[in-house]
């Protein structure tokens, strides 16, 4: 049991680290290949018209965000952002798999060889590491209030 | 509310991501596919059909027709012709009997011109001719030229489509065993937009009679007439309001080559010439059409390019994964390569 109440008090923290780490490595791997990243997302059927805007935005948004999980300052604001692109990931994965009649990828690096439902479990664990680490922040930021 | 802070913020937040997706999913598609500023007509049973074939594969082309009996062939075994008589429904494969074979053929694609049939390579390239029914290929004209796309118009006489590498782009050529100069590139026909190459891409189709040829865009709302020397005897709009490529082209890394940045917005997908009318196979929604339609059925357009006139269209039914491959028009019948069918139609409002 202790072991479970030190899991939930440091879950924030383990699912912003890993966080840190997915959008940090996911960001590069995307910089490093920017054209091929760019043309990919443009072949996506999805976002045709905006692939441009979204293509420098999406690798931006990811750095920032790993900068503000860094400190426990902003890191339930940060999660929140975190839960809201992971959940845009998936429903633009989802929109693919169902509704393009052919599907590239645009993850970046090793991201990239996973199957589409693989996709989707992975990115569904991260919102679940988001959801339940905002769910114990807010917890711990209320019982402060209350306290004081 | 206490229980479970912060609920209401989560699931603001899930909802905003999802709408946002979806929107940009539904403003792109919108943007891609349907265009309200051309509306089409759709006379009652312009088409009757007459026939299907099932073929068992989806890769046939059209070599050609000769005497009630169609000819397809397959780059999967480019050797063979699938030959259907369409009176009788027989159908039977043989094999080309090639004299030297031991060039490096890639690409190979045959072409009926009664009584001649050609057997084309252009990346080797080479063209070889034979007599249908004896279909024995010999070589004809070795090391002419490169080409992606050639049809002959005559027993003497292809058109070619080729690559020009002083002006770096798509060009429409003539290679004519009677003419001292084997082959002439004519410029101009095709007109840059954004590359050359593939702003300029298309569908190059030939009707006998008369003996024309039509050159349609696949990403602008355009066609070419032109008689067999590829002079240029009409430049036409369709419908679709699109007249400048959308095409988002950029070198490569590696600098060599070029690559599409984006699916381009294709205007024409499929096309036929017979005669004084053109048909069109297009994709773009008009105004006032149902957007299922497309899931169910593939749009033709009608013109008589002779008036410059569009006349009707109708619709082509199939299943929803489906691609039109091929269609072709000739004395009012439709032949239509669909998924692993060949379905054979008579048009009957032929008078527009």
């Amino acid at each position: 049991m202790v072991t479970l109440e030190k899991l939930r008090k440091n879950i924030p923290y383990i699912s912003s680290m890993l966080f840190v780490v997915l959008f940090v490595y996911a960001a590069s791997s995307k910089l490093f290949d920017y054209q091929q990243f760019q043309i990919q997302l443009g072949q996506s059927t999805i976002l045709t018209a905006y692939a441009d805007t979204v293509a420098w935005m999406v690798p931006t948004l990811e750095l920032v965000l790993s900068f503000f999980l860094l400190f426990e300052r902003y890191r339930l604001f940060a999660l929140y952002a975190c839960l809201s692109l992971m959940t845009m990931f998936t429903v633009y994965i989802i929109l693919i798999l169902y509704f393009s009649d052919f599907v590239p990828c645009s993850c970046g690096g090793v991201l990239e060889n996973l199957s589409w439902k693989e996709h989707v479990v992975f990115n569904v664990l991260f919102i679940m590491f988001a959801l339940f680490s905002i769910l114990e922040l807010e917890k711990r930021r209320n019982s402060k209030c209350e306290m004081i | 509310m206490k229980r479970i802070a912060g609920y209401k913020k989560i699931i603001g937040v899930v909802c905003l991501a999802i709408g946002s997706v979806v929107l940009l999913f539904l403003l792109s598609e919108k943007e891609v596919h349907r265009n309200n500023a051309f509306t089409r007509r759709f006379p009652p049973h312009p088409i009757l059909k007459k026939r299907d074939f099932e073929l068992g594969h989806n890769s046939y082309y059209i070599a050609g027709l000769d005497r009630g009996i169609l000819y397809l062939g397959n780059p999967t075994t480019p050797l063979y012709l699938l030959k259907i008589n369409l009176s009788s429904k027989d159908t039977a494969q043989f094999k080309i009997d090639i004299k030297e074979s031991n060039l490096p053929f890639r690409n190979i694609k045959f072409r009926l011109y009664p009584p001649y049939f050609f057997m084309l390579d252009g990346t080797v390239p080479c063209i070889f001719r034979g007599r249908i029914n004896e279909w024995i290929a010999r070589p004809w004209s070795l090391d002419s030229a490169f080409f992606d796309v050639a049809i002959p118009v005559d027993s003497q006489r292809l058109i070619i489509r080729s690559f020009d590498g002083n002006s770096h782009s798509t060009i429409l050529g003539i290679i004519d065993k009677d003419t001292s100069t084997s082959v002439s590139l004519k410029h101009g026909i095709l007109e840059k937009q954004i590359d050359g190459v593939f702003d300029v891409d298309g569908i190059l189709t030939y009707s006998t009679e008369p003996n024309l040829l039509s050159y349609v865009y696949y990403y602008r709302n355009e066609y070419i007439i032109m008689d067999s020397d590829l002079t240029v005897l009409k430049r036409q709009q369709t419908l679709d309001t699109v007249h400048k490529a959308h095409l988002q082209v950029a070198p490569s890394k590696q600098g060599a080559v070029t690559e599409m940045q984006a699916p381009p917005l294709i205007v024409n997908n499929n096309s036929s010439l017979d005669g004084e009318l053109i048909y069109t196979n297009s994709n773009r929604l008009g105004k006032y059409e149902d957007d299922n339609m497309l899931d169910q059925a593939s749009i033709i357009d009608v013109y008589n390019w002779k008036n410059d006139i569009y006349g009707y269209s109708f619709y082509l039914y199939k299943e929803r994964s489906e691609n039109i491959n091929e269609i072709k028009v000739s004395n009012n019948t439709l032949y239509v390569l669909v998924g692993n069918r060949l379905s054979t139609y008579e048009i009957r409002n032929s008078d527009n």
